[in-house]
């Protein structure tokens, strides 16, 4: 490769890049696995040099939205007849037009107005997860055994004595469970 | 002659336009008084009260048989666990598999609660008090102070349309809840825990759920009267140790001491605010206690000595809360020199 393609793509990452130059750059991108590799690279470099979060589900973005398109409904739209001769028909044309808009109107609304989901609420699983800055994510301190254990015993303790840990569900329980040691 | 008939047409089309924009606008309040009128009235009723969805899905939680396989997900990582849930003479009985990496098990009874954890001994804890669950349920008018309960709309979990309600923190003392509560059994399909900014911190969702049958139709009776924890006043403690001021919102409920192997005693004291809650444990000075914080995921850990004693708090509360808490434990009468 030469060098010519590195250097636009770090002017591109920087923001840098002529407008008149982006395409041709973006076409190489498509075509060129290396220079798609190399756009990572740099991306997470920068990512890291700005202390940003990395977000390992990025990489899996491009092929989340490759499949939700395959899984699409193809939309089939027959080819635009030729406009016949407006006579008598274009008068009605428009009153048709506005009728089946009524008429689409009319059914849908129901849908919309019965089923208000609120999408906050709703938020996919694999949601964001809140970073947390201080505390490096292991269970207790895994380099005193002892500690770690007495901790565990507290930590049982406390969840089989606190209050409302019913309504809870099981989330006290899973965050036990649910942690596997050294990750 | 020709211009003036266009004329006419586009004249004719606005005309039929204005008047059926004004008919689809006449038309839409119709549509959204049929749509009210034919959603069901007992899904109406349960969305405008949260507390009704919050009881039933207490009362489920209580009275069912099921088991299915869940996902755990915390700061992207996943787990997939295991659970049988079940009801022997009116008391629940859990069984929580991780299905991933090293075995990990936790199982309650009646009286007694076994881990099984990759770190260390198997752990086995006797109930003192309190228990898996609180009959009571949760009362929004009591969390009023510190949380607000509501009802956020609906979202399908485990291909089962669910209600969604949320308990949310007024501040960062303390940690809420989002729960989506299955319309036909009220069981929470998936439950989060939430910051104050509603950001989940974890979440745990069914992707399959099986409901069993009653074990046995004679097993109706009534649970054992247990002592509520949650509904509890706040008591004042009996030994020499103080622990004002306390977080905002939390109050002493429980203390007890717990005999250790060893022979040594740890005093137990419980502090909630009636929906989250911590424990402080203390115990005479070793070389294996907590210096500072600790964590699995958002159970929060702080611990000082003082004084010649091991002070440790445990809970599913921010850092600052448990590091609130034992920051202000202190002895009731300074020994005076």
């Amino acid at each position: 490769m030469t060098d010519e393609p590195r250097q636009r793509l770090s002017a591109l990452q920087d923001g840098e890049l002529a407008p008149a130059q982006v395409p041709a750059l973006l076409d190489a991108l498509a075509a060129d696995t290396e220079l798609r590799e190399r756009w990572e690279r740099y991306t997470l470099i920068g990512q890291a040099i700005r202390g940003e979060a990395i977000d390992p589900n990025a990489r899996a973005l491009a092929d989340r939205v490759r499949n939700a398109l395959a899984a699409e409904p193809t939309i089939l739209c027959p080819p635009r007849q030729k406009p016949a001769p407006r006579r008598w028909t274009g008068r009605y044309t428009g009153l048709a037009l506005a009728a089946s808009v009524l008429l689409v109107a009319v059914l849908a609304t129901p849908v919309f107005v019965g089923n208000p989901v609120t999408q906050t609420a709703v938020g996919p699983v694999a949601a964001r997860l809140v970073e947390r800055e201080t505390i490096p994510l292991q269970r207790w301190h895994l380099e005193h055994p002892g500690l770690a254990s007495k901790l565990d015993r507290y930590l049982v303790t406390h969840q089989a004595t606190a209050p409302a840990t019913g309504a809870k569900g099981l989330l006290p329980y899973a965050m036990l469970v649910g942690y596997e040691p050294g990750r | 002659m020709q211009c003036s008939s266009v004329m006419n047409r586009v004249v004719d089309w606005r005309l039929a336009s204005y008047w059926l924009a004004l008919g689809l606008c006449c038309l839409l309040p119709f549509q959204a008084v049929v749509a009210e009128a034919t959603a069901s009235p007992d899904s109406a009723e349960s969305r405008v009260s949260p507390k009704v969805l919050l009881a039933r899905m207490t009362e489920a939680v209580r009275s069912l048989n099921y088991e299915g396989t869940l996902v755990y997900l915390h700061q992207n990582q996943l787990e997939t666990l295991s659970l049988d849930h079940r009801i022997a003479d009116g008391q629940v009985e859990e069984r929580l598999i991780a299905l991933s990496g090293p075995i990990r098990a936790v199982a309650s009874g009646k009286d007694r609660v076994n881990c099984v954890l990759t770190d260390g001994q198997p752990i086995s804890v006797e109930r003192q008090g309190g228990r898996f669950l609180d009959t009571e349920g949760i009362d929004p008018e009591a969390l009023q102070d510190h949380y607000s309960v509501e009802y956020l709309g609906r979202a399908r979990i485990a291909g089962r349309e669910t209600e969604v309600v949320g308990i949310l923190p007024r501040d960062d003392l303390r940690y809420g809840y989002r729960f989506h509560i299955d319309r036909e059994t009220a069981l929470p399909l998936k439950s989060d825990l939430i910051d104050r900014r509603q950001e989940p911190l974890e979440q745990l969702m069914f992707t399959s759920i099986k409901l069993n049958a009653p074990a046995a139709p004679g097993s109706e009776t009534p649970p054992d009267p247990v002592r509520s924890v949650r509904g509890a006043p706040a008591t004042r403690p009996s030994s020499q140790w103080r622990f004002e001021p306390m977080p905002a919102g939390f109050e002493l409920v429980m203390q007890h001491q717990i005999d250790q192997a060893d022979g040594s005693h740890v005093e137990h004291f419980l502090f909630t605010d009636r929906l989250s809650s911590y424990s402080i444990y203390i115990e005479p000075a070793s070389d294996d206690g907590l210096e500072g914080g600790a964590n699995i995921g958002s159970v929060h850990a702080a611990g000082r000595r003082f004084d010649g004693h091991q002070i440790t708090a445990v809970g599913e509360v921010p850092l600052v809360t448990v590091q609130a808490a034992i920051a202000s434990v202190h002895r009731a009468d300074p020994p005076t020199q």
